[in-house]
């Protein structure tokens, strides 16, 4: 490059150098010919933020909404199905008591113990979910256990008039006993009677196997829970027989 | 291929890239259809302690269970059945034998001597076991609820029954002093199952006359001296041997004169007096139903032990009647089925 060549830009350098100069804080209060072209941008951006704001909230709003209706239609699907096992327990805990409600229809000295374990086989023939019968005498001792899986037991007086079986069915006519477990899988409910006058109590052991099928077919989570008669039922899904 | 699939994308075109989405999802279902038509005959190992001829009929309910989760023998599944004839130390070379094979899954049918034998024999192979009286104690399982080990099936109150059924065969025959046991010694758990007779044996002040039976002459010596000693009745324990066995022990009671009591129904409907227990055939129809469980993929160590709920006092009249034995009305009302 000549010296001619470049001395015009020299000049075109300074200036802009004294341009600078006599405005020294030029790039805070930005000039009135630079801002033309970051309005038009400012407005796209402002624009595009303001609309996508509004896609977001909507979304969210939308998948809010979509969460809370999929959940109280979840609840109320199971809701249902804990109502209708609920109903299905409760017929087959009614159908037992009936079963059982002809062991305490006589009074007890009408009957001998003889007689009574007839009966009580007769009920274990009817009812296969009961595997267990105890008879107690108005006073509240055991006079009779029939069972599907032990000797029978005549007479062994074992004393239950404190035991809430006895008190219960007693002041109530009916007990039912929290869920348990036999051999660690096999659920379990005691149900005791007490017949109108001095018949004593009869205690039945009922097997809920049969009927635990349609509790563990409802899940909730790993395992369901579920409740009759304000008493939880936890029901797993695993438990199954033949 | 990939300049098209980056040139969607980059384009954006939404039913182009629709298009290749389902293609590739195509691709993918038919890729695990293919994997899943694959001809494989699957093979089911049996490990029978007794011989299968003598129980055929246990194996149709065992067939309708695999048939329920859509297995048929010959079709798509074969059986490969080794039986150890009542001989149980031949189980362990048997069972090693059906490994070998490569079975997909073991059944071990006939008692815990055989699902122990299974056992021992494979960690990979999952087992599963028909009527085993307590397998949490005789080591098969940890859990009923949940095995933990590839070990499944159903157990059975099958000796714990025992001591009912003597005071059921006490209620037939009243007055009986004393009643003679059968039991096979070569049973892992004899021992206990004895001393339990025994206890219930005091209960019920009966005096026991125990004659042990490994093999088929033992049994017939046994009646031999039942008959001699003039017993009130016989008690035939829980045992696999005893079912294989069934004609023959119903055949000497039958000859001796002798009342007698049995696990199984089919004891009952072959001629026997008294049978109390649960059923046999849901036992194995339910092992079947857990196979083709497995076969389709389930874990069985979560598979719950399956347990009884039925139990069935069958009586048959007509053997009472050969006995000149009257049936009690107490005892005719508890039957659940009476043969006439």
């Amino acid at each position: 490059m000549s010296q001619r060549n470049w001395l015009p830009h020299l000049g075109a350098a300074t200036m802009r150098l004294s341009a600078s100069a006599r405005e020294p804080k030029a790039p805070r209060i930005i000039p009135f010919s630079a801002i033309r072209a970051p309005l038009f941008t400012k407005y796209v951006v402002l624009f595009v933020g303001v609309v996508c704001i509004a896609l977001l909230v909507n979304g969210a709003a939308q998948i809010w909404f979509f969460f809370r209706e999929h959940k109280a239609s979840l609840i109320r699907i199971q809701y249902e199905q804990a109502e209708a096992a609920a109903a299905k327990m409760g017929q087959f805990i009614t159908g037992i008591e009936s079963q059982l409600g002809w062991t305490v229809q006589l009074p007890w000295s009408a009957t001998t113990l003889a007689q009574r374990r007839t009966d009580a086989w007769r009920l274990l023939r009817q009812v296969p979910a009961v595997t267990e019968l105890a008879q107690l005498d108005p006073s509240g001792r055991e006079q009779l256990r029939v069972s599907r899986f032990a000797l029978d037991v005549v007479g062994s007086g074992i004393d239950f008039a404190n035991d809430p079986k006895f008190r219960e069915a007693l002041a109530q006519g009916r007990y039912y006993s929290e869920i348990y477990f036999r051999n660690d899988s096999e659920p379990y409910m005691t149900l005791a009677l007490a017949g109108d006058r001095d018949a004593g109590v009869s205690v039945a052991e009922v097997n809920l196997t049969l009927i635990w099928d349609v509790v563990s077919q409802i899940k909730v989570g790993q395992r369901g829970q579920r409740s009759r008669r304000s008493r939880n039922i936890v029901s797993d899904p695993t438990t199954r027989r033949w | 291929m990939h300049t098209t699939v980056a040139a969607l994308l980059r384009r954006g075109d939404l039913m182009r890239r629709s298009v290749f989405v389902s293609l590739i999802a195509g691709a993918a279902v038919t890729w695990a259809v293919t994997i899943r038509a694959q001809p494989a005959m699957l093979v089911i190992g049996i490990l029978n302690s007794t011989s299968a001829a003598s129980v055929p009929e246990q194996f149709a309910p065992f067939h309708r269970g695999l048939g329920e989760a859509g297995y048929v023998t010959g079709q798509n599944v074969a059986i490969e059945i080794r039986s150890a004839e009542n001989d149980y130390a031949r189980l362990p070379a048997l069972a090693a034998e059906l490994v070998r094979h490569r079975v997909a899954v073991l059944v071990a049918a006939g008692g815990p001597v055989a699902a122990l034998a299974a056992k021992a024999a494979t960690a990979e192979i999952p087992i599963v076991f028909t009527v085993v009286t307590d397998p949490v104690k005789s080591g098969l399982v940890a859990s009923l609820k949940k095995p933990g080990v590839k070990v499944t099936g159903t157990s059975g109150l099958t000796s714990e029954l025992d001591p009912k059924r003597l005071e059921l065969l006490q209620q037939i025959k009243p007055g009986a002093r004393t009643i003679g046991v059968l039991v096979n010694p070569n049973r892992p758990d004899v021992a206990r199952q004895s001393r339990e007779l025994e206890t219930a044996a005091d209960t019920l002040k009966l005096n026991l006359d125990f004659q042990k039976a490994g093999m088929p002459d033992d049994i017939e010596a046994a009646f031999a001296t039942f008959a001699e000693r003039r017993l009130d009745g016989v008690l035939v324990t829980a045992d696999p041997f005893f079912n294989s066995r069934r004609g023959q022990l119903v055949e000497l009671a039958k000859r001796h004169a002798l009342p007698a009591i049995y696990q199984w129904r089919e004891f009952a409907t072959a001629g026997g007096l008294m049978s109390y227990g649960p059923s046999i055939a849901q036992a194995y129809h339910q092992a079947g139903v857990y196979t083709g469980r497995i076969l389709r993929g389930a874990n069985a160590a979560e598979l719950p032990v399956v347990q009884p709920t039925r139990f069935d006092l069958v009586i048959n009249i007509k053997t009472a009647k050969a006995l000149s034995l009257a049936v009690p009305e107490s005892l005719r009302m508890m039957a659940n089925e009476v043969i006439e």
